[in-house]
């Protein structure tokens, strides 16, 4: 019964050190994520349009983005370029990750603007609109539909790699659990408890997720 | 006016049409008949610009149709299709509404206002809250039909209106296209309701791997065709 209390003490004492940087870590992840959609989008729409040069280049970045590990590109941008542009911790992670993601993102939305039969695009030029009317009225909240499931999967997963940036020195939930432990030596508690933190956002945010699905569901 | 002065059009190595003239005049309605894969849909899609001839020229009351002017013919000339196309995203209501708002920027109220009208038109406007897949599919080609009409359009295309509908829903689509002939409207239709064509059509056109094979009047054209393909086909149709 002692030990039971003692162990629980020191979980409750973790998590209070840990809960302040929740935020950090839940910034980097909005913030990053709503930058790689607008990215995402972008790449996509490049890639379905009708002009080689921004096909290509929309292909290479993909291609070079997705084939780099995300760390090698956040050391890339904190100390390669970071060192040139003088860039904090926070900016450093946040271009990182939103650029990795918006390859991923660019794919998946191209993918959902490629699955709207052609008959919606024939319809709406008929009536007038121009391509881009098509694509903002059209498309596009069509497209949204199809790919909300993929996209909620790649929030989670950019909600976890955030951990990541802990290797430069950015004070995130990570981070903060490495310093908990280096100060009083509890291993397993440390760790159990930061994963059990990202356990309980990851879960509420496929929980939201799945809310917004139903939402906006065609039937 | 539509003038077709000598259009062809490749995908690929097929031939879809293959120097096709022809003259829509002002309230004529045309109907253009013959087999699947003669040329009937593309040269509708030319028309409205979906598709571009290779060769050719083709002006609706006096625009040559480029890429160009594509945009502005289309505010002219309304289409419907075989498939609906209705925007499943958006509502009844919403759209008949949209063209309206996006092309000519309407004001919703005015916008929502010649919507009722039109869907009251095509019997639907206890139907303005409803998404396409609560419609029948007759109902969703009338929707269809209100949508194009929403432009507000001086000729209206009919690409097979009736193809995927049963006997039922063809002829309450059927009978919204005989208002708008009544209505004086210039209209092609597409389609494989013969005796419709023969009931409506000031003029037929038969086409067949990408020409037209023959063209006059309904009575020219059933009665007494000249052409041999005109013949075969229209014997297999009265056959069965």
């Amino acid at each position: 019964m002692e030990i039971l209390v003692k162990e629980l003490t020191v979980l409750v004492n973790i998590f209070c050190f840990l809960v302040p940087v929740i935020p950090v870590t839940l910034k980097i992840a909005v913030v990053s994520f709503i930058l790689a959609l607008i990215l995402g989008l972008i790449v996509a729409l490049m890639k379905v349009s009708h002009f080689g040069i921004f096909k290509l280049t929309a292909r290479v970045y993909v291609d070079v983005i997705r084939g780099i590990p995300l760390l090698v590109q956040i050391f890339f941008i904190y100390f390669g370029l970071g060192k040139i542009l003088n860039l904090e911790q926070l900016p450093a992670s946040i271009l990182a990750i939103s650029i990795c993601y918006s390859a991923y993102l660019g794919e998946i939305i191209r993918a959902g603007i490629e699955a709207i039969p052609k008959g919606q695009v024939d319809a709406s030029r008929s009536l007038g609109m121009n391509t881009y009317q098509t694509m903002r009225y059209i498309v596009l909240p069509q497209a949204f539909r199809i790919v909300l499931p993929p996209i909620s999967n790649e929030f989670i997963a950019c909600l976890k790699d955030t951990s990541l940036v802990s290797i430069i020195g950015l004070r995130e939930l990570t981070r903060a659990g490495r310093e908990y432990y280096s100060q009083y030596f509890v291993d397993f508690e440390t760790w159990f408890m930061v994963g059990l933190i990202y356990l309980a956002m990851t879960v509420a945010l496929s929980k939201v997720s799945h809310f917004i699905e139903t939402k906006y569901k065609i039937t | 006016m539509i003038l077709i002065d000598n259009i062809s059009k490749y995908f690929g190595n097929t031939v879809a049409l293959e120097n096709v003239s022809c003259e829509i005049r002002t309230s004529e309605i045309t109907a253009v008949i013959g087999p699947s894969g003669g040329g009937k849909t593309t040269l509708l899609r030319c028309i409205n610009g979906l598709e571009l001839p290779d060769s050719g020229e083709i002006s609706v009351d006096g625009i040559v149709l480029t890429k160009k002017t594509a945009g502005i013919i289309r505010k002219e000339v309304g289409m419907v299709f075989q498939q609906f196309n209705l925007f499943p995203h958006l509502s009844v209501l919403r759209n008949v509404t949209i063209a309206q708002q996006v092309v000519k920027r309407k004001k919703t109220i005015e916008a929502e206002e010649t919507a009722s009208s039109l869907l009251q038109k095509v019997g639907l406007e206890d139907k303005i809250t409803c998404y396409h897949c609560q419609l029948s599919g007759g109902q969703q080609q009338r929707v269809a039909i209100a949508r194009a009409l929403a432009l507000n359009p001086k000729i209206m295309l009919f690409d097979e209106p009736t193809s995927n509908l049963d006997p039922e829903m063809t002829k309450e689509v059927l009978n919204v296209i005989r208002n708008l002939a009544k209505e004086g409207m210039t209209m092609i239709i597409a389609s494989h309701e013969m005796g419709f064509a023969q009931e409506v059509a000031n003029k037929i056109l038969f086409m067949d791997n990408g020409t037209i094979v023959e063209e006059g009047t309904p009575q020219e054209i059933f009665n007494s065709p000249k052409h041999d393909r005109t013949i075969r086909f229209l014997s297999k149709i009265i056959r069965c």
